[in-house]
C-alpha cells in the first residue's frame, strides 16, 4: 500500500462527503486491505482433513448408488414376476403327474432369478425373455412389459427420494 | 501457479487426499476470514469454517467443475456461518472482552513505514476503530463488506454468493459505507481536509 491508512482514511471520509461512490469504495478498500488478514490457527487444515475421514468422503459405489437402487428394485420385480408366473400354474388343474415337471420348472426359475443377481441389468433382461418363453403366452409378456415400466419409475422415483442432500440448506 | 480450482476440485472427486489438502490451504484464509466477519469471534470463526469445509467436501460430487469453485465455497461459508449465528444469538462481544491469550485481528495491526511509536500507536487505534465499527454493522452487510473490499470480489459474485439481487447487494454496501463512516465520525474520526 503506498499511503499511510490515515492518508486513506481521509481520501475514503473526503470521497463519501462529495458522494464519489466509486472514489470512495477504492479508498475504502485501500484502507481495509491495509488491515492485517486474519491468522488461520496452525493444524487448522489437518483438523478439517482428520474430520473429514471420519466421517467419509463417498466412495465410488456410494457415488452411483442410484445404479445399485435400481438393479434391486429390477430384481424385486423380476423375480416377483417369475414367482407369479410359477403360482398361475399351480392355480389350474393339479395332476400327480405335474409333480416333477412343476418342480423342475420352478428350479428353472429360481435359477434365472440368482443368474440374474449375479449378472446385472443386461443379464437380468435375457432372464426375462427366456423365463417368457418358457411359459409363452401374451398375458405373460404384457406383465413383463408392466414390470419393466415399474421398474424405471421405480428407479427414478428412488433416486429422487433416496439420493443425498444435493443443495446446500441455506438461510 | 499450481493448478487451478477446476483441476483440483476434479481431482478431490476421484478421491485424491492430496487435492484436498491443496483446496484447504488455498481458502482456509478467505473462508475463515468470512467467516470471522459474521460471528466475530475466531475460535468459534474456525470451528464454523470447518463445518463449512465439511459440507463442502461431502456435497463436492454433486459439484459442476464449470462453476466457480470460489464461490460456491463462499457461499456454503457465508450460509453456514448466518445459520451458526442464528443457532447461537451471539450478542455483540465487545472487543475488550475478547480473551487476552488468544490471538485477535487486532494484535498486531499495520504501522507500515511509520517509526515513531506515537504512529504506530495512532494506526493501531485506527485499525481498531475501523475493526469495530465494522464488527456493529448488521451481520449482512459485514459479509458484502468482507466479500466486496477485502476479498476484492465483484457485485455480481457477491449477488450470487449471498443470494440476494444485485441492486440489494449495491444498496448494503452503501448503507454499510455510511454506517461507518458514521461511526468513525462518532469515535473522532473526522477528515481534516475540509475540502479538495
Amino acid at each position: 500500500m503506498s499511503r499511510e491508512p490515515r492518508q486513506e482514511l481521509e481520501r475514503w471520509l473526503e470521497a463519501e462527503r462529495h458522494l464519489e461512490t466509486p472514489e470512495a469504495e477504492a479508498a475504502l478498500g485501500a484502507l481495509l486491505a491495509a488491515l492485517p488478514p486474519v491468522q488461520v490457527s496452525e493444524g487448522f487444515v489437518d483438523r478439517v482433513l482428520g474430520a473429514a475421514d471420519r466421517i467419509g468422503r463417498p466412495v465410488w459405489w456410494q457415488r452411483h448408488a442410484w445404479l445399485w437402487r435400481a438393479a434391486l428394485v429390477s430384481w424385486l420385480v423380476t423375480g416377483f414376476a417369475a414367482l407369479a408366473s410359477t403360482l398361475g400354474l399351480v392355480g389350474g388343474v393339479w395332476q400327480s403327474g405335474q409333480a416333477v415337471g412343476l418342480a423342475s420348472r420352478a428350479a428353472v426359475g429360481i435359477g434365472r432369478l440368482l443368474a440374474g443377481l449375479l449378472v446385472g441389468a443386461d443379464g437380468l433382461a435375457r432372464a426375462s425373455r427366456a423365463v417368457a418363453q418358457l411359459f409363452s403366452g401374451p398375458s405373460i409378456l404384457l406383465f413383463l412389459v408392466i414390470c419393466a415400466l415399474t421398474t424405471t419409475i421405480a428407479a427414478r422415483a428412488l433416486t429422487v427420494v433416496i439420493a443425498p442432500e444435493r443443495s446446500i440448506r441455506h438461510v | 501457479m499450481g493448478p487451478s480450482d477446476q483441476q483440483l476440485v476434479t481431482e478431490a472427486i476421484g478421491g485424491s487426499q492430496e487435492a484436498y489438502r491443496q483446496l484447504l490451504e488455498r481458502y482456509r484464509q478467505p473462508v475463515v476470514s468470512l467467516v470471522y466477519r459474521i460471528v466475530r469471534d475466531l475460535s468459534w470463526a474456525e470451528d464454523v469454517s470447518q463445518e463449512a469445509f465439511l459440507k463442502a467436501f461431502r456435497a463436492l460430487a454433486s459439484f459442476q467443475v464449470e462453476r466457480k469453485f470460489s464461490s460456491w465455497l463462499f457461499k456454503i461459508a457465508h450460509n453456514t456461518a448466518i445459520d451458526a449465528l442464528r443457532r447461537r444469538r451471539i450478542e455483540t462481544v465487545p472487543l475488550e472482552t475478547a480473551d487476552p491469550d488468544k490471538p485477535d485481528l487486532l494484535d498486531c495491526l499495520p504501522g507500515g513505514d511509520l517509526d515513531s511509536p506515537a504512529s504506530k500507536l495512532h494506526s493501531r487505534t485506527l485499525g481498531i476503530a475501523i475493526a469495530e465499527a465494522i464488527a456493529n454493522l448488521r451481520p449482512e452487510y459485514r459479509s458484502a463488506v468482507e466479500l466486496r473490499f477485502i476479498q476484492g470480489l465483484p457485485y455480481e459474485e457477491i449477488a450470487d454468493i449471498m443470494q440476494l439481487p444485485l441492486g440489494t447487494v449495491k444498496t448494503h454496501l452503501h448503507r454499510a459505507r455510511k454506517a461507518l463512516v458514521e461511526q468513525l465520525s462518532d469515535a473522532g474520526w473526522r477528515p481534516e481536509t475540509s475540502g479538495r
